[in-house]
């Protein structure tokens, strides 16, 4: 899912990296303020461990595998900013030493596997430990947490893709859905399995997920996301007034294929992509950034609120 | 213990520990570790050694007791002192090896205590030449073999010039000719010390006194003359003679203690 | 985690505790020499972390270059070709000879890098087919497809696929013939927040151990139960990622121990070597030109 140079369009890879560096800055003040030496040197190995983690397949339907990514696990054991700090120093590494992902896609990629995944795991999980404080529900929770952090980060990507104009909205987030709904069973089981070894063996080790910080943490997050969302879409609008080297080479090869009869239909709306479209990508991708926001604000607060009434009546 | 007038380099009195989930670690330990002397902490697996050694240069603190070190108690004011008279050697050295290079990881001591970078400099060619890794100071420390980690572990505590040097299984793992190395090296330094360590012929050779740590607690301490030769104390402990002792061949040459 | 609530006198230390009571039985593992690239034994798309490892230490004139001109040069030479139209012929070619021309001064496998780059090119490609039908949707059918591609979509594949490689490219260039801890105390230099350079720098150190860590844990469980499938094989996983992560967490309290003894005050201390010679500037001027040339052709 690390996407490389060249496939994003300027108008959605700087927003992103705006984007990204801002959360993530302001993500290491707070880790700082919030934890002492010895944890952040605790993350470091964990971000090392993340990493090699990755290294750990499983079959997922048919010959192909998927492996480990680990967001909602570091989100769950670590807490909600140290594994957005881990996971974009995972992230980094990937696309700095390997080129697995490029470098001005980096924001991109750290939106979705950095951001969105520890985020959209850490509100699941905290969720289901509001409903109840079970074993069971911490497990199903941590499945939970996964599969959706998997299943949301790529739908992210691909409307990233989408929003660069590379694919139909409709056909990648399919596509992409529907391939990490089944890698998500596997990041699932094997997160809900990793915490159920922690419960068992060193519980004192899962980051404690009552703190009540934890839902504003969340509902503040959502909304500095939505706010990137929509103001990533208007961007989008605005550059797209003017043609980028997509449209231009719409423009340039189009019009030398103009006269051959074999094509003819939609031939014209490659040549020029009606200003309308750009429109409606821009309204949409706000619509759809501020839904996604507001369900995991959503989520959060119900949550905050349960535990505050819990604790009215005790 | 052989008593002394002066106090001794590092002392114990009455140390206890208990962690969080109340298991007791240390029940009441006294010990001393004299200047010049070299002693050796002895014990099985689980006794408490390594809890010991954390009190030493303050990472734990006592649940009761004092821990001082060169007449100074051991207190959040004072810890930062200690640290650099304390020398504590763990016994993974890929825990002490976390820096990029080795120089930077021998260098990191000097840096922290506010060394110009020609100190630091000289500190480092220095360390790294007393442990013969003078020329392995641009690679990371983990490139290196698990003999030469143990020494550029060491080399990254003595750049610090400590006091006294404390060392955490020194020779575990390690195949006899690193062993050999190790033991030398150690043997060479001069220095006030205390092993822990469940090689007794490591304990024999390198060590002046002995003491015996068992469920976190002394159940003996000495010359090593009067601890390693007795039989029955090694035995009741999870221990043996050292092979030295046990074929009665000539003592060592060199201790770790000047 | 959560800050563990600090009881007087006691930072606490669960990790050497339970190792003595533990993991004391265990040996410490012997690393001899496990930086060497093993890239056959991991089946995955992700490269083995030292795999190239062994190359930053080749004596060429590029990896004496300081590692700041190398990553900003690496940067401003992708800008050009990413934020420009898809190279025409010409271009490509001149740029695959500009790359190929600096591989060798770098003395680096050529092939070795044209394949490992060339890991971008499945998950670019899916897309890469698909984006001549562009944002409105099109008619997303084969006829639909073939019509883009016939009317010039193919120039959009096309150019997808070619950013993607060369940027890759470049990029494994500055990784192959740039120590890391060189290129970690560029990014220090270059205002990387310091907790990601250390981040950085803890997961370059610590993912060998623990990556053979992973290794043995994983070799137990195949070889005790080889026919593991779904369910059970997860569960497994998650064993193993679980005992990693509690073993991984006591090296973390160890590590934070060795530091503290001696005398970590909450900051790495720098040793920033290297100064820009001519030998950095002219290639920095030159990856401009490059990345101008893209440009304005």
């Amino acid at each position: 899912m690390h996407i490389p140079d060249g496939m994003l369009e300027a108008r959605t890879w700087i927003p992103a990296w705006i984007g990204s560096a801002g959360v993530l800055a302001y993500g290491a003040r707070r880790v700082r303020a919030m934890l002492s030496d010895g944890t952040i040197v605790m993350m470091a190995v964990m971000a090392a461990l993340i990493f090699a983690l990755q290294m750990l397949n499983f079959p997922v339907a048919g010959g192909t595998s998927g492996h480990f990514a680990g967001g909602a696990a570091a989100a769950i054991v670590l807490g909600l900013w140290p594994a957005m700090l881990v996971m974009a120093a995972v992230v980094a590494i990937q696309a700095l030493l390997f080129a697995d992902g490029g470098i001005t896609a980096l924001g991109a990629n750290l939106f979705t596997m950095a951001i969105v995944g520890p985020l959209v795991g850490r509100a699941v999980y905290v969720t289901a430990r509001r409903v109840s404080s079970g074993r069971t529900a911490q497990l199903a929770g941590s499945f939970a947490a996964a599969w959706g952090a998997c299943v949301v980060a790529a739908l992210a990507a691909a409307v990233l893709l989408w929003l660069s104009g590379r694919a139909p909205l409709g056909a990648v987030t399919a596509a992409m859905g529907l391939w990490h709904a089944l890698i998500g069973i596997g990041e699932g089981a094997i997160t809900a399995g990793l915490v159920g070894y922690l419960l068992a063996v060193r519980p004192d080790l899962l980051a404690d997920a009552d703190r009540q910080p934890d839902a504003a943490v969340v509902r503040k997050v959502a909304i500095v996301l939505g706010v990137i969302a929509l103001v990533a879409a208007s961007v989008s609008f605005l550059a797209s007034s003017n043609p980028d080297g997509l449209e231009y080479a719409y423009e340039q090869v189009g019009s030398a294929f103009e006269g051959m009869t074999l094509l003819e239909g939609p031939m014209p709306d490659y040549v020029v992509p009606g200003i309308a479209n750009e429109t409606l990508a821009g309204v949409l991708a706000g619509i759809v950034g501020v839904v996604v926001t507001g369900v995991l604000a959503y989520a959060g607060l119900t949550g905050l609120r349960a535990r505050r009434a819990e604790e009215g009546q005790r | 213990m052989e008593a002394r007038n002066r106090h001794g380099l590092i002392e114990l009195h009455g140390v206890t520990h208990r962690y969080p989930d109340g298991t007791e670690a240390l029940r009441g330990i006294d010990l001393t570790v004299a200047e010049g002397r070299s002693l050796a902490l002895l014990g099985p697996n689980g006794a408490g050694k390594s809890t010991l050694l954390l009190h030493l240069n303050g990472i734990l603190r006592p649940t009761t007791g004092s821990v001082r070190v060169d007449g100074a108690e051991v207190t959040s004011a004072t810890v930062r002192d200690v640290r650099r008279r304390v020398g504590l050697v763990f016994q993974d050295p890929d825990d002490q090896l976390f820096m990029t290079t080795l120089y930077e990881d021998v260098a990191f001591g000097p840096l922290n205590g506010g060394a110009t970078p020609d100190e630091v400099d000289r500190l480092v060619h220095t360390a790294l030449h007393e442990v013969g890794l003078a020329d392995a100071a641009s690679r990371p420390g983990h490139h290196l073999s698990f003999g030469q980690r143990k020494r550029a572990a060491l080399a990254t505590v003595l750049v610090m010039e400590p006091r006294v040097l404390v060392l955490d299984e020194p020779t575990a793992n390690l195949d006899p000719r690193s062993r050999r190395q190790m033991v030398a090296l150690l043997a060479s330094l001069g220095t006030t010390a205390l092993v822990a360590t469940h090689d007794m012929d490591v304990a024999w050779e390198l060590c002046t006194d002995a003491a015996v740590i068992d469920d976190g607690t002394i159940v003996a301490a000495g010359p090593k003359e009067r601890i390693l030769t007795d039989a029955a104390l090694l035995e009741a402990h999870g221990l043996e003679m050292p092979w030295a002792v046990r074929t009665g061949a000539a003592d060592a040459p060199a201790t770790i203690a000047p | 985690m959560s800050p563990r609530p600090h009881t007087h006198g006691d930072p606490g230390l669960p990790g050497v505790h339970r190792e003595e009571h533990r993991h004391a039985g265990q040996p410490a593992h012997r690393h001899p020499h496990h930086h060497r690239a093993e890239t056959g034994t991991v089946p995955h798309e992700h490269a083995h972390p030292t795999s190239f490892e062994s190359l930053t230490y080749t004596v060429s004139p590029i990896h004496a270059l300081d590692a700041r001109t190398k990553i900003v040069g690496a940067t401003v030479l992708i800008l050009g070709v990413v934020l420009t139209p898809p190279l025409r012929l010409a271009e490509a070619l001149l740029l695959a000879a500009l790359l190929a021309a600096l591989t060798a001064t770098a003395r680096l496998p050529v092939g070795r890098l044209v394949t490992r780059s060339a890991a971008v090119l499945p998950f670019a490609g899916t897309i890469a087919l698909l984006a001549p039908l562009g944002a409105d949707g099109g008619s997303w059918n084969i006829g639909g497809l073939m019509s883009a591609w016939a009317g010039g979509g193919l120039v959009i594949t096309w150019g997808i696929l070619s950013k993607a490689w060369f940027s890759a490219f470049c990029m494994l260039l500055v990784a192959a013939s740039t120590r890391r801890a060189d290129l970690l105390g560029a990014l220090r230099r270059l205002k990387v927040p310091e907790v990601f350079v250390m981040l950085l720098s803890f997961i370059t150190r610590y993912v060998g151990v623990l990556g053979e860590q992973l290794r043995s844990l994983r070799t137990a469980m195949v070889s005790r139960a080889p026919t593991l499938r779904g369910r059970a094989l997860l569960r497994s996983l998650g064993s193993i990622a679980g005992n990693l992560f509690v073993r991984s967490y006591e090296r973390g309290e160890r590590i934070h121990a060795a530091m503290v003894s001696r005398g970590y005050t909450g900051t790495l201390p720098i040793t920033t070597r290297g100064r820009l010679r001519s030998a950095d500037i002219l290639f920095m001027a030159m990856a401009a030109l490059s990345a101008f040339a893209i440009a304005l052709y």
